[in-house]
């Protein structure tokens, strides 16, 4: 039997160790786009996806770095060298200026012929309605307008003056800038900002990537500065927060990491005057996520980094494991490794059952973050447990330890405290304890998952960042509309739909504002429409009666006016329009899509409500989105929880019966509930990664339980040992990223310390023999 | 561009010159300077000259605004967020500052004139006016093409205050402006104005 458990396991390693070998040889196919997690049915259709994605690295390769001086040379020789520096090194994609900026009489001629079909929204309104007057009124107005906005030459052309009106609304010279040897510049009391709006070349997120870029940029600004101390640079873009954060999460990581190495081995040695324990864990977790990771890859074809994380830190039970088979050395009456095993082999078996059920209960939903959860998970636990069964009594040559009381008086210490809290008040005083926690905690608990508090940008990056902002202007908010038709005119006629609502969000002042490519163009559609309108309203006879009116000579009008239709294409190539042209983000043969940009959004729900039934109209707030896929996770596991934990139930039931399953599985169950309430009292929030966090609690916790309920009276000092030492190692690996400062790592951290000190101080509540 | 122009001298002559002759008053906080005018605006192809008439106020650092009261009620208002035009309370037009990138130096020339700033009108300018006993007058000629391509030629005379404005257009159109009744007075007595108090 054991021959063939240790034959079984030999092959499980070289079957894992092929399969990671063969699908590893083309990298590793890690997921780690957080909407990845979203359930299957619910993924977005292709073209939304793609738009998405495109923006995504459109938003994230972008660089904006401003350079400022008092002196104007200064700034634009700096500002030279910097661009042509990170163009030479091949950092950033060759710039594009080369295209004039037209003036606005330039652009006017560009659209002049086309003014029959131009009306501004509030034209359009009044000809729908039938309201000349107000035209006449407007046209009139701008006429008598002191200083003349309108020459006679327009007037006599265009006598409605509908194409200032139509002009004014155009999203055209929105900037703050001038143009200065070819660069944006903006002045303001008395300095010059030379504005470098840039592409990166390489993938802004990968460290590879970040390591050539940050250093040469941050020595090279140094430099600039060293040669002109007066010189100001500011920068904004995904690549410096990425840096920030990963240079952040490298330090935090080797700092806490080597603590946590340091403390465990530190600890094994103490308890067990060697490090067998730690060669017995690795082996046990290595045996484990191998095992895991070759079964993910193959019913997966992506693993998600969130998967992987959190499985992995379930090894921690594999480390568990050995802690348990090497404490029962002190047990004088387990001398043979077979003995030791047999030991634990019932909690062993029981505690590996009831993480399995537990979760493959997440397997049954259809988030495929919680699947590959399960799946990682299950896989791994069984093959540390073959591991522990199998392996550890082969390699262990360890002699008896003598247990000394002496030594681990705070195990007594422990023990006494239980054997003493086995009566009524202590029943009492703990229930009120725990209501109070409760209580108190429930008042306190602030559940949020909104990413955008999760986030901890470094406050210097945000106030350059602000400060850009405000002197260029270039701020549109994360929210944005897609708009997809078959054709340009299909995109357009949507578009203008759209915007008809959007305007009425403005009127409600629910948006502040919204960029468009229909506004710049209208659909041909309309232009026609415009032109039937302008000429039942306002020509012939209407238009004769008007010229009188104003005594404006009779050959004044409209007869000059272009057949054909204003076309986007038209604009494309003006450098005018360079900017708003990268709101056309699709076109091919048989798709056009479009994105509204918006600005100062107020309510989220009702832009999120315009289009949704709309099959070609999608709203999109990337940050409301991976909240609300946090937000799912989070309920989802917790709910999962409930339901693993009553399955559980019913498992131990068969074996303990009902009465002592439920005092098993309270004690985990216990610092379930306890430890969120108890992060609220220390003024924490409850989020996702809280709750991600408390499903480890729960089935590190039951180990603890269990290994104490299956615990003779005489061997219970071994087993709170082994508890301790676990909790230990636990705390030393994963509750010290409480200390972190990236929130997500924190709250993990955190509520894995809190809830395993509870989970270890609650475990002997079960025990009989107390 | 050009509107932006014609407002900018519109106000030095208004204040500017109210800072090189002795008998004007600077404006204090809280002060307005106002005027009726009238105007004229000989148009190519028009029978004849269209005109309006109507009040013209200064809020120092805040805004100009033109009330037209005839032919009909409009207003023109420029201020550092732009251009708007109502009438009668309706919104006709709207340049935003950001679209008129003259508007800033429209801020500064009116800054400049308000503290007396004569010689960075002059340099702005580089014109100088001409004197006939309390009568002035000044001539000026776009010499930034580019900018001001519509406008040939500006006359600005007056004595205490700038009275008249004549703007010449390159097309032959072009548009008097007489300026009568000035006064300074607080802002607060002039109930249409509410909403620039502050």
């Amino acid at each position: 039997m054991k021959n063939a458990g240790f034959v079984l396991w030999v092959s499980l390693i070289v079957f894992s160790f092929i399969v990671i070998g063969i699908k590893l040889s083309s990298g590793l196919p890690l997921e780690n786009n957080i909407l990845a997690l979203l359930p299957k049915q619910t993924t977005e259709e292709k073209w939304i996806h793609e738009a998405k994605d495109m923006m995504q690295t459109q938003a994230s390769s972008r660089i904006i770095v401003v350079v400022s001086d008092e002196d104007i040379e200064q700034a634009q020789n700096a500002s030279m060298d910097l661009r042509n520096a990170l163009e030479r090194e091949g950092f950033i994609h060759p710039s594009k200026d080369g295209r004039r900026e037209l003036s606005v009489q330039e652009v006017g001629q560009v659209y002049f012929p086309y003014r029959m079909g131009l009306l501004s929204d509030q034209d359009r309104k009044f000809l729908k309605t039938g309201d000349v007057k107000s035209v006449y009124e407007d046209a009139i107005a701008q006429m008598f307008s002191p200083f003349g906005i309108a020459d006679s030459d327009l007037i006599q052309r265009d006598p409605y003056l509908f194409l200032p009106r139509y002009f004014s609304e155009l999203p055209i010279g929105q900037t703050k800038y001038n143009i200065v040897a070819g660069l944006p510049t903006v002045e303001k009391d008395g300095e010059y900002s030379f504005i470098l709006d840039m592409e990166l070349v390489g993938e802004p997120y990968s460290p590879k990537f970040q390591a050539q870029f940050i250093p040469f940029f941050n020595e090279f600004t140094i430099r600039l500065k060293n040669k002109s101390p007066s010189i100001d640079i500011k920068k904004m873009g995904a690549v410096f927060y990425a840096n920030h954060a990963t240079s952040g999460a490298k330090t935090e990581a080797s700092r806490i990491g080597l603590v946590s190495i340091v403390a465990i081995l530190l600890l094994a040695f103490f308890i067990f005057r060697g490090l067998q324990p730690i060669w017995m864990s690795l082996l046990a977790i290595v045996s484990g996520v191998s095992f895991a990771l070759a079964v993910n890859l193959i019913i997966f074809d992506k693993i998600h980094l969130m998967a992987l994380v959190f499985g992995a830190g379930l090894m921690g039970i594999a480390v568990d494991n050995a802690f348990h088979y090497c404490c029962e050395r002190f047990s004088a009456s387990n001398k043979t490794p077979l003995q030791r095993i047999n030991a634990i082999l019932p909690s062993l078996t029981l505690g590996l059952i009831s993480s399995v059920i537990g979760f493959m209960t997440l397997a049954l939903t259809p988030f495929p973050g919680l699947q590959q959860i399960a799946v990682f998970s299950t896989s791994g636990l069984i093959m540390s447990y073959l591991t522990v069964v199998f392996i550890f009594p082969k390699l262990d040559h360890g002699a008896t330890i003598e247990y000394s009381a002496k030594k681990f008086w705070l195990v007594n210490v422990y023990q006494k405290l239980w054997s003493r809290a086995d009566n009524n008040t202590a029943k009492w005083i703990g229930l009120a304890v725990i209501s109070g926690v409760v209580c108190i905690g429930y008042i306190q608990l602030d559940v949020d998952d909104d990413i955008r508090r999760l986030q901890s940008l470094p406050k210097s990056i945000l106030a350059e960042e602000a400060a850009i902002k405000q002197l260029t202007g270039i701020e549109n908010d994360a929210q944005f509309y897609l708009v997809k038709g078959t054709t340009q005119e299909d995109t357009l006629i949507t578009e203008e739909a759209l915007r008809t609502q959007l305007e009425h969000l403005i009127e409600q002042n629910r948006l502040s504002d919204y960029t468009a490519l229909s506004t710049l163009v209208p659909s041909a559609a309309r232009q026609q429409e415009n032109r039937k309108l302008i000429s039942d309203h306002l020509l012939g006879d209407h238009l004769s009666e008007y010229l009188q009116t104003i005594d404006l000579n009779r050959t004044a009008g409209y007869s000059n006016h272009s057949e054909g239709f204003l076309t986007l294409e038209q604009l494309e190539t003006l450098g005018s329009f360079a900017s708003l042209m990268m709101l056309q983000i699709e076109k091919s043969k048989d798709s056009v899509v479009h994105l509204i940009a918006l600005k100062g959004v107020k309510d989220v729900q009702s832009l999120a409500m315009l289009g949704a039934e709309n099959d070609h109209i999608r709203f999109v707030d990337p940050a409301y989105e991976i909240s609300k896929v946090l937000t799912d996770y989070r309920q989802r596991a917790l709910a999962l929880l409930a339901v693993a934990g009553v399955i559980i139930f019913g498992f131990l039931s068969l074996r303990y019966g009902a009465k002592r399953a439920l005092m098993v599985i309270a004690a985990p169950m216990l610092a379930v509930v306890l430890t969120p309430f108890i992060i609220a009292l220390m003024g924490g929030g409850f989020t996702f990664f809280n709750a991600m966090a408390l499903m480890l609690v729960f089935a590190l916790g039951l180990d603890y339980a269990l290994f104490c309920t299956e615990s003779s009276k005489e061997n219970l000092h071994i087993s709170l040992l082994a508890n301790g030492l676990s909790a230990l190692s636990t705390i030393f690996a994963f509750g010290l990223l409480a200390l972190s400062q990236q929130y997500a790592v924190h709250a993990f951290g955190q509520t894995i310390l809190i809830g395993i000190i509870l989970a270890f101080g609650l475990a002997p509540f079960a025990q009989e023999n107390k | 561009m050009r509107i932006i122009f014609a407002i900018a001298l519109i106000v030095i002559a208004n204040t500017g010159f109210a800072a090189v002759i002795p008998k004007t008053v600077a404006l204090k906080k809280g002060e307005v300077l106002t005027a009726k005018f009238s105007q004229e605006r000989h148009l190519k192809g028009f029978g004849s000259p269209i005109k309006s008439n109507g009040q013209f106020y200064l809020l120092p650092k805040k805004a100009v605004i033109w009330s037209t009261k005839s032919p009909f009620e409009s207003r023109l208002t420029v201020n550092d967020k732009g251009i708007l035009q109502t009438v009668g309370g309706r919104k006709t037009l709207r340049i935003p500052a950001s679209k008129l990138p003259g508007l800033a130096m429209l801020q500064s020339i009116m800054e400049a004139t308000l503290k007396g700033g004569w010689e960075q009108l002059e340099s702005e300018f580089n014109t100088k006016p001409k004197f006939n006993g309390d009568k002035w007058s000044l001539s000026f000629k776009p010499n930034d093409a580019g900018q001001v391509s519509a406008i040939k030629n500006i006359e600005l005379s007056g004595d205490a205050y700038v009275e008249t404005i004549e703007i010449q257009r390159t097309n032959g159109d072009w548009d008097m402006i007489f300026l009568s009744q000035h006064s300074v007075v607080n802002v607060s007595t002039l109930p249409e104005l509410k909403g620039y108090l502050r």
